[in-house]
């Protein structure tokens, strides 16, 4: 049976976003970056903002000086992964096989759907109008026999928003395109290909694959694949691994150690707390740090046996936060993911000291409370002094 | 009675938070008489200590404390041989790794009084040094009871300090930020063994005995120690450097028959004239004792063939002889007196300049003839600034580096931080800036910092050669270059009485010297340095007249240039003149003496200057003009308005000037002048602070001037390819080649055959040096420059790949610079990076020959097209920095010749009228208002000239934030002429 795999991408995924979140942010220039960050590049411009000039990688500053109304909004990975969520979950109405790429964009193997949803080019059409009307998000679709060609159909086809290749016609419609659109080649071979003067996929195209192998050597046979627009990479649904997340941006930032010992207290308190209502253990906390300027540091820790006890949690975590803590610099986003998770054993008496099982016993104490009084009727005084309160899921 | 014996100013450096004014002024007004400078393993500021105490009635007692870990010990000067053992153990401390704390200290105790508060100290100390000697330092808090517990039982008498590292309690925030500078942390992660506890601040008697109510002996103690610490440094007199003569004669015949042998060389016969101007100098070098002092200077210049003296040793004739300098003081009337008088006190300075290329050697020569124990470089105290102070505390507090530079980026470096708040409050660049928590808190801890010793750095060119060991004298501390430094800048240095030589490194005389060689390859023309003499060359001076001289040593910068167009002279004396009238203080005196110059009348400033200020028209213009009013108009006597004069330059003088002001004023009006004649004359005085040349020195630059000038003259294209591969001119190499085209002059490409590291002239064309390719190992350069040399030149590419196997990302910046285009003129540069690739695969896959993807031959090479003209033009700028083959205005040609625009060399056609003009940016000079608003000099130029303009701060507010060095102007303005010079009036500009 003949492939069929559509490649979407919605149309500036950051701004797009975040316009639905905020409306006065619409019909302005406005870019995303890290307004805080030196050297901070921008990561999407909304079509005002490339109206004048700006484009995704260049500089902050370069592009406030092309554009003096521009706005600026930090990215938001929160929002985006929510937003993501809801796309793969309509994607997923169309094809049981879809390959997350980034945010906002995905392949879809649609082979064998046709009694389902028509040709593929409708079933793209179905999707994109699908994702309009529920999420209100615009997208470009490809449609192709293999990923590399609906991916550059998707890339190459503004302003129109759907783009259907013709098996047979593959090689055909990617060979005027600058070899830039390749998907899947490395940046130091584009160069390389730019400098021999080879600027098209046509001119790849039009030289013989021993010509491609003397040059690049093993990657010769890819570029010599692709630019026939041969591509037989199957496309591969993510693999999900259970995790827990807590985070927390703080009001103001800060590098006072304290303050941030209490909010990752907090932290702490309200992962061991939905591990327990569970009844699940962690064996890995992951430590994520990011600073006022956006740098990020993280580090991890395997607990030596699963465990859901505030205090047992907080005992590493304090001793990895003073690893991961090296810049003087402020923090503003504190986050713990609590990962290995195993279904958890009722801790009996046999293998327990007399005081871990008082810790037990009052933290059962504490959650019985919790939930006949509601989740911050009671806190540890270290607790309180987060910023962030407890929530029952 | 109590004194302090363990306190530290700002030069415990990121310790102590108070100056040592601050200090001496708080010990006087809480009632103390004595107090001690015990600074952190250094005497960084002992001498300011010295006068200032003297200054505010305080006796100074001399001391540091040596810390090493958790170690401490404070010792005391008693005796001059205490001071001497205590710069040797400081010395020792920074230098000797791994340094004996204890070895060291009992070896070196004569003189010194020591207590300590480290018991494994003083318990193996305790044996060793002389009872009386030793005490144990108790200061309040927790540890002073176990302390005196330890003291008793092993019979050491204690002493009572408290550890003082600010003058009031409140201070203690300020130390504890400047501890976490120092330690690169937050407040709230500062180790507690680095901080000092809130109570170290300079408490009275009455506190101090209310700390130690049970052991009254403790403060007693400090007053006897204090009474038997009475030494006062002295190092009777000046000291010199001393050089031993071999020739058996004192160095004073050596001297005097060394003078007279150059005498001969230099004017060819002694007339009467030179004798006795030479045996008045020399009579005067014999009273002061300074003839060994010539002969190191001497020594050292003949190091190097090109030199320039500078400074007031210019005035010499003696050093004209020595050949140290090179202006004859005897033609161009420069004054010995002005060097060296019977009045002055203080060691004169001779400063030479090297190439600063060579001036390394030239250090390590000197370090070696006089050995490193007796020579040493002069210290910088580099301090805080507003920019760092902010930027350092901001840091403490977490802040992003963005976010502080977005106050920092506006702080001109210039600024003293104690103006801060002020600044950021009033200043229009911070008009829309809003300041939340915690910068209030920033701007109030950086003013507090303004001034603080920050650390050390090297002088740029001073050392120091004594006599005896340097150590005897000053401490030192090794610095990462691997010379030596002494702990006092050059201010304290002179006032201590150390003799200083300024070896400083100079870029044109290395130009001077790589053209003079470039020329004798080309042309076989051998010009002698010494001898030369161009000052009446006519082509030199046209130019020099015109302020044609980019390029040209001290004229090239646009201010000295309009300057020179509008004097319209180009002889010696008047460039003497104008090298020191354009300092910044004296901007506004300029156009005066332009007036004048051009023959308006004036009335000199009072009639007893007249005759004074004659050669300069009236105007104060050399750095002697200060003494020499001083003198006739207010009777100083010559020391005095030495002094007068050298304050006017100094850094810790702020206070003095107002003094000098007093007596100036009270004494003039005596004499009869009016009030107002005075403040005119004053004023220009205050013209000079900052910094101000004499005329010798300004002689010796102009010199130098020349003949750089007549090298441009003469040979043009050897000139600015010495000029750009010496760097660091005014102008960027982009600059300098632009002119060069206008000179017209053939700027080529880097070729493999052709070009050699650095630029290379001959016969009008200037070949671009491998030196200009950016990103490109200079071992690859050097590989394929010395295989060339050796083995001739490259036959073809592969020749060039086989004999010099560069990494293939050398080879590709050759390619795309056109490195090959010349050899392999029939074969396009992408077919060339085929060749390579294609070489490197095969030379690895030699290599490696288990790899079996080559073991057929290779196809042949398939027929490649060059890159598009476009590609190549960015080809060039990604290799070279910018565009070499052509001006980049060029490129907008088709845009450029719709338009109706003035063309830059016919610009004096249209004085007076609105023009628009075509424009590259080449420099610009920012500067302010009298009321302190922006404003820009910005220099412009099309294809056919350079030219000024100027961006008033309206104009300025409006388009600064366009001006970049990488784009095409449109620039429109009113043309003004001033003494035959145009500058254009910017009155708006555009991209084109």
């Amino acid at each position: 049976m003949e492939r069929q795999v559509i490649h979407i991408d919605v149309n500036s995924f950051a701004v797009s976003v975040a316009r639905i979140k905020d409306a006065s942010l619409r019909g302005r220039p406005l870019v995303v970056a890290y307004p805080r960050m030196e050297r901070s590049l921008v990561h999407t411009a909304s079509q005002e903002a490339r109206a004048c000039g700006i484009r995704p990688g260049i500089p902050l500053n370069v592009a406030r000086k092309l554009c003096r109304e521009l706005m600026v909004i930090s990215p938001d990975p929160i929002l985006y992964a929510r937003a993501s969520q809801a796309i793969y979950t309509i994607l997923t109405e169309f094809s049981p096989i879809v390959e997350p790429v980034g945010y906002g964009s995905a392949y879809l193997d649609m082979t064998g759907t046709t009694r389902l949803f028509g040709i593929t080019r409708d079933a793209a059409y179905k999707l994109q109008q699908e994702i309009v009307s529920r999420l209100r998000l615009e997208s470009t679709a490809g449609v192709a026999s293999n990923k590399l060609v609906s991916k550059i159909a998707s890339a190459v086809i503004q302003p129109v928003s759907l783009q259907n290749v013709i098996s047979g016609a593959e090689e055909k419609f990617i060979a005027p395109f600058r070899v830039g659109y390749l998907p899947g080649i490395d940046q130091q071979i584009k160069q390389q290909l730019v400098e021999l003067n080879i600027q098209r996929i046509r001119d790849i195209a039009s030289l013989s694959l021993s010509h491609l192998t003397t040059i690049f050597g093993r990657i010769g046979i890819r570029l010599y694949q692709v630019s026939h627009g041969i591509d037989k990479t199957p496309v591969n649904p993510p693999r999900q691994i259970p995790m827990l997340l807590e985070e927390c941006t703080l009001a103001d930032d800060s590098n006072d150690l304290d303050r941030l010992r209490a909010e990752l207290y907090g932290l702490i308190e309200r992962g061991a707390l939905r591990l327990r209502l569970s009844q699940r253990t962690t064996q890995k906390i992951v430590l994520d740090i990011e600073y006022s300027d956006h740098k990020k540091a993280y580090g991890q820790k395997k607990l030596p046996r699963g465990t859901y006890l505030d205090r047992e949690l907080f005992y590493y975590a304090e001793s990895l936060m003073e690893r991961v803590l090296q810049r003087r610099t402020r923090v503003r986003r504190l986050a713990v993911r609590y990962a290995v998770l195993a279904p958890a054993v009722p801790q009996g008496s046999l293998f327990t000291s007399k005081q871990e099982q008082q810790n037990i016993r009052l933290t059962d104490a504490v959650d019985r409370i919790r939930l006949k009084y509601g989740a911050n009727a009671i806190r540890s005084a270290m607790g309180m002094a987060a910023s962030c309160g407890i929530v029952i899921q | 009675m109590f004194v302090h014996l363990n306190v530290h100013s700002y030069y415990s450096f990121c310790r102590g938070v108070n100056s040592i004014e601050e200090l001496c002024r708080a010990a006087r007004d809480r009632g103390m008489d004595r107090l001690a400078l015990t600074d952190t393993n250094g005497l960084y500021g002992l001498i300011w200590f010295l006068q200032i105490a003297r200054e505010t009635g305080i006796v100074p007692i001399i001391g540091a404390e040596i810390t090493v870990e958790n170690l401490r010990a404070t010792l005391l000067v008693r005796t001059m041989e205490g001071y001497r053992n205590l710069c040797r153990i400081i010395s020792l401390r920074h230098l000797e790794k791994p340094f004996s704390f204890l070895n060291t200290i009992v070896r070196y105790s004569a003189g010194l009084i020591i207590l300590s508060d480290s018991v494994p100290l003083l318990n193996l100390m305790r044996n060793d040094i002389i009872p009386g000697d030793l005490y144990v330092e108790l200061r309040p808090g927790a540890r002073r009871l176990q302390l005196l517990t330890y003291a008793k039982s092993v019979k050491l008498p204690a002493v009572a300090t408290n550890g003082v590292y600010f003058v009031d309690q409140n201070d203690h925030a300020l130390h504890r930020v400047l501890r976490a500078i120092d330690c690169n942390t937050s407040l709230s992660r500062l180790p507690s063994d680095e901080i000092q506890p809130p109570s170290s601040w300079l408490k009275s008697a009455d506190e101090m005995a209310v700390d130690f109510p049970d052991y009254p002996e403790a403060l007693a103690n400090s007053v006897r120690i204090a009474d038997r610490c009475t030494c006062d440094l002295n190092f009777g007199g000046t000291i010199f450097p001393s050089l031993k003569v071999t020739t058996g004669e004192s160095t004073f015949d050596y001297l005097k028959r060394e003078s007279y042998e150059g005498a001969i060389r230099r004017y060819g016969a002694v007339t009467k004239q030179i004798q006795k101007r030479m045996d008045y100098e020399l009579k005067i070098i014999k009273q002061k004792g300074f003839a060994p002092y010539f002969l190191v200077v001497q020594d050292i210049v003949r190091q190097s063939k090109r030199t320039c003296g500078r400074g007031s040793a210019a005035a010499s004739l003696v050093s004209y002889c020595l050949g140290i300098t090179h202006v004859d003081p005897i033609e161009h009337d420069l004054f010995f007196e002005r060097f060296l008088n019977q009045g002055r006190e203080d060691p004169p300075d001779i400063d030479v300049d090297f190439p600063w290329d060579e001036r390394d050697e030239i250090l390590d020569y000197v370090f070696q003839k006089y050995g490193a124990e007796r020579t040493a470089m002069i210290a910088n105290h580099v301090t805080f600034k507003s920019r760092a102070a902010v930027r350092e505390i901001a840091k403490v507090y977490g802040l992003p580096n963005t976010e502080i530079k977005t106050v920092t980026d506006k702080l001109s470096s210039f600024y003293r931080a104690n103006r801060i708040s002020d600044i950021v409050h009033s200043h229009p660049v911070y008009k829309h800036q809003q300041f939340p928590e915690p910068w209030p808190e920033i701007f109030e801890l950086a003013e507090k910092l303004d001034g603080h010793p920050r650390n050390l750095s090297i002088h740029c060119g001073g050392v120091v050669i004594t006599p005896d060991p340097i150590d005897h004298y000053v401490p030192m501390e090794p610095m990462p270059k691997g010379v030596n430094i002494i702990q006092w800048e050059k201010d304290q240095t002179e006032e201590a009485g150390l003799v200083k030589i300024d070896l400083l490194g100079n870029r044109s005389l290395a130009v001077i010297r790589d053209a003079l060689a470039n020329i004798a390859a080309n042309y076989n023309v051998e010009i002698d340095y010494a001898t030369w003499n161009p000052l009446y060359d006519r082509e030199t001076r046209r130019l020099i007249q015109t302020g044609d001289t980019i390029g040209v040593f001290y004229v090239e910068s646009p201010a000295m240039r309009l300057l020179q167009k509008k004097s319209g002279t180009s002889d010696f004396e008047h460039l003497v003149i104008h090298s020191s009238i354009i300092r910044p203080a004296a901007n506004h005196y300029i156009n005066e003496y332009l007036r004048r110059l051009h023959g308006e009348p004036y009335d000199p400033l009072h009639p007893l200057l007249e005759e004074l200020l004659k050669e300069t028209y009236g105007i104060m213009c050399y750095q002697e003009d200060v003494s020499k009013v001083a003198i006739a108009l207010a009777d100083f006597d010559p020391a005095e308005a030495d002094q007068l004069r050298k304050i006017l330059s100094k850094k810790r003088a702020s206070t003095k000037i107002e003094d000098f002001k007093g007596k100036f004023y009270e004494r003039a009006l005596k004499k009869n002048i009016p009030r107002s004649s005075i403040d005119k004359i004053w004023n220009m005085i205050l013209s000079f602070t900052g910094y101000s040349f004499c005329k010798a020195h300004s002689a010796s630059f102009a010199l130098v001037s020349y003949k750089s000038c007549y090298l441009r003259a003469h040979y043009p294209a050897e000139f600015m390819a010495a000029v750009i591969n010496n760097q660091g001119g005014y102008y960027s190499t982009f600059a300098y080649i632009s002119e060069a085209r206008r000179m017209g002059l053939i700027v080529e490409l880097p070729d493999i055959n052709e070009s050699r590291w650095e630029y290379t002239a001959s016969d009008r064309r200037i070949r671009v040096g491998f030196m200009q390719l950016k990103n490109i190992k200079a071992d690859t350069i050097d590989h394929l420059i010395s295989e060339r040399d050796r083995n001739g030149p490259y036959q073809h590419f592969h020749d060039f790949l086989k004999r010099v196997d560069p990494d293939p990302a050398d080879a590709r910046i050759l390619i795309k610079a056109g490195a090959f285009d010349w050899l392999e003129h029939d074969t396009s540069r992408p077919e060339l990076m085929w060749r390579l690739l294609l070489w490197h695969n095969q030379s690895t896959h030699t290599k490696n020959t288990t790899l079996a993807l080559f073991d057929e031959p290779p196809p042949p090479i398939p027929r490649m097209q060059n890159y598009d003209s476009a590609t190549m033009l960015e080809h060039e700028c990604e290799t070279l920095g910018f565009l070499i083959s052509r001006h980049p205005l060029t490129l907008y040609h088709e845009r450029i010749i719709k338009m109706k625009y003035i063309r830059a060399h016919d610009l004096c056609r249209h004085s007076g009228e609105f023009v628009i003009l075509i424009g590259w940016l080449v420099t610009r000079k920012m500067t302010r208002t009298k009321d302190d608003e922006m404003m820009e000099f910005v220099s412009f130029e099309d294809t056919t000239a350079i030219y000024e303009t100027v961006f008033f701060p309206e104009v300025y507010n409006k388009f600064c934030y366009m001006l970049t060095y990488s784009k095409p102007y449109l620039i429109r303005g009113r043309v003004l002429q001033e003494f035959g010079a145009v500058t254009v009036q910017v009155e708006g500009i555009e991209f084109l």
